[in-house]
């Protein structure tokens, strides 16, 4: 009986989105950093890996015309984090990424990889509820509220910034920046349909190239469902809608103007949980945009993860 | 008291986040470098003299041998509305597509942010008409005969040339011009080009830093605007009526793309 209520609080007890405003704000079309999964709650410790895909068209023409100057660029990012729980109420989280990023214009690519920006963030847990819903049902819910200092780790090249031929400035590792966020999570779930809402804030600072990538706020809502089955594994399809908006930059104070935007995308993924490991990647899909003055087109993005609760 | 020193946190958190960076002031007594790049394409392809090959409206196949034109009276429309005129003794230029020196003519204009440009497709008929001696440089028609009709016909102020088997002689080249004529009237052809600047960037000028527009020039426009224009059914195109239907094309061929600063 104590195994299973133990399994219960690992896995099945609620799973929570888990927005982590890590790494890549750069690769995010310079609006959206957040990724956004749902991991399994956990005990004391948990350590995954995570794969980014993300891929967008950069240096438009006019109404979104191609030319000579326009350039396929996809980020790729393998992030190595951890999560601690310290006491009932705090969580630590800690992220590394790796990235590679690739340019492509007119056949010829050029690329780039390296250790993209550290991130650290705490969480406080303000809401954690079970109530009887009717007869039969659980009312869970919880409430997360947290901060987090993202480090300038990941090299910023101010060559890249590409004054030749102006464009926004998304070719780089890390922002070269300390950059900080707030982030909000709730989650509430009538037994085994739930709905996941999370918000961040990203206040960024000047980099030491007189570059400073705007602000951006991103949201998120995500349904999910947890079937159970007999053998403990449970699988949890996800979907949902996310958006990001971004202000624009500045460069030594001259506003950015081909920068900033907003993005809204649908999101579907899946999670599975078994015993301590999970495992579960989503796909992110543009429903509407206007980056950087339409002269940026975000792509489809894919996400994939595996998580082990120590 | 734990979500009280949670929040305090935040707040802290958030104002030291939020100093301001500084507005960049301008000092309009002051001039800045301001460059304005023609660069001529062909549809999504950088245009290349002779090796490229493009397909027009109408399908045939052509390379281009020359493209060569006038620009001048610059104006710009700082982002208050108020307008500098660029002065007539630094205005003029010849975009030559063989000379990549003649690309980015730069001006000097007074500290600020710009939402448009003004200039002429051409030479105005005041310069197309001054006693040669005072047109020394680009504007001298006989060290530019290539870009030079005559007396009443003034300059070609637009001049692509190139070859396609699409014309009997398997060339054509298209010399447009027209400023109106000075002793009996004749057809005026020079073009107002007027862009807005503010959905590209706008160029922020500041003395010490460079600063570029980056227009593009679509040649392939050329055969297609209100009139549409073929290799075929006009190989060569000079001071005739006809020039006046390909000239009514030139406007559409300039783009503000982006712009560097």
């Amino acid at each position: 009986m104590k195994k299973i209520n133990k399994l219960k609080w690992l896995l099945g007890a609620c799973i929570l989105v888990m927005q982590s405003s890590l790494a890549c704000d750069i690769c995010g079309c310079g609006v959206g950093n957040s990724y956004v999964g749902i991991l399994p709650d956990f005990n004391r410790e948990i350590i995954g890996i995570r794969y980014r895909f993300n891929c967008l068209l950069s240096h438009l023409g006019r109404d979104g015309m191609h030319t000579y100057l326009t350039t396929e660029e996809s980020y790729q990012t393998l992030e190595l984090w951890g999560g601690w729980n310290i006491g009932r109420n705090f969580r630590v989280m800690a992220s590394l990424p790796y990235s590679l990023d690739k340019q492509t214009n007119q056949g010829a690519a050029k690329s780039k990889n390296g250790i993209g920006d550290i991130s650290v963030s705490g969480y406080y847990q303000l809401l954690n509820s079970r109530s009887a819903a009717g007869d039969h049902h659980l009312l869970v819910q919880s409430l997360w509220l947290g901060g987090s200092v993202k480090l300038p780790t990941g090299q910023y090249n101010p060559k890249d910034k590409s004054l030749i031929d102006e464009n926004a400035n998304l070719f780089q590792l890390g922002t070269g920046s300390v950059d900080f966020s707030i982030n909000g999570m709730y989650d509430v779930r009538i037994q085994d349909l739930g709905l996941n809402v999370t918000a961040n804030y990203k206040i960024n600072t000047t980099n030491a190239y007189n570059y400073r990538y705007g602000n951006k706020f991103s949201s998120s809502g995500q349904f999910y469902y947890k079937f159970r089955t007999k053998k403990s594994l449970i699988i949890a399809p996800n979907a949902g809608i996310l958006f990001e908006s971004g202000q624009r930059d500045t460069d030594h104070g001259f506003t950015v103007d081909i920068s900033g935007g907003s993005l809204t995308m649908a999101t579907l993924g899946v999670e599975l949980a078994y015993q301590r490991i999970s495992l579960g990647g989503n796909w992110q899909t543009p429903v509407s945009q206007r980056l950087a003055e339409g002269v940026i087109r975000a792509n489809n993005r894919f996400m994939l993860h595996l998580a082990i609760a120590i | 008291m734990k979500i009280f020193s949670v929040i305090i946190c935040f707040i802290a958190l958030f104002f030291i986040s939020c100093s301001k960076d500084n507005p960049v002031s301008y000092n309009p007594s002051v001039s800045g470098p301001l460059s304005v790049e023609f660069d001529n394409i062909a549809g999504s392809d950088d245009l290349q003299l002779i090796s490229g090959m493009y397909t027009d409206v109408n399908g045939e196949h052509f390379s281009v041998s020359k493209l060569k034109y006038y620009v001048s009276n610059f104006s710009l429309v700082r982002s208050d509305g108020t307008v500098y005129t660029v002065p007539q003794d630094s205005c003029y230029f010849l975009i030559d597509e063989s000379d990549e020196s003649t690309h980015e003519p730069t001006l000097h204009v007074p500290e600020g942010e710009y939402r448009a440009i003004n200039f002429i497709l051409g030479v105005d008929s005041l310069h197309s008409t001054l006693d040669k001696n005072l047109r020394p440089g680009i504007l001298n028609p006989d060290t530019h005969d290539d870009m030079y009709f005559g007396v009443d016909s003034g300059y070609v102020f637009f001049n692509l040339e190139g070859n396609s088997n699409s014309s009997p002689t398997g060339t054509f080249e298209y010399h447009l011009g027209g400023y109106g004529g000075s002793t009996v009237p004749v057809i005026n052809n020079i073009k107002k080009i007027s862009l807005d600047l503010t959905q590209r960037g706008m160029p922020q000028v500041k003395r010490g830093k460079e600063t570029n527009i980056h227009l593009m020039i679509d040649v392939l426009k050329l055969f297609d605007g209100d009139m549409l224009i073929s290799i075929s059914g006009d190989p060569e195109i000079g001071f005739e009526q006809r020039s006046v239907d390909a000239s009514n094309n030139l406007p559409a061929m300039i783009d503000h793309d982006h712009t560097e600063n």
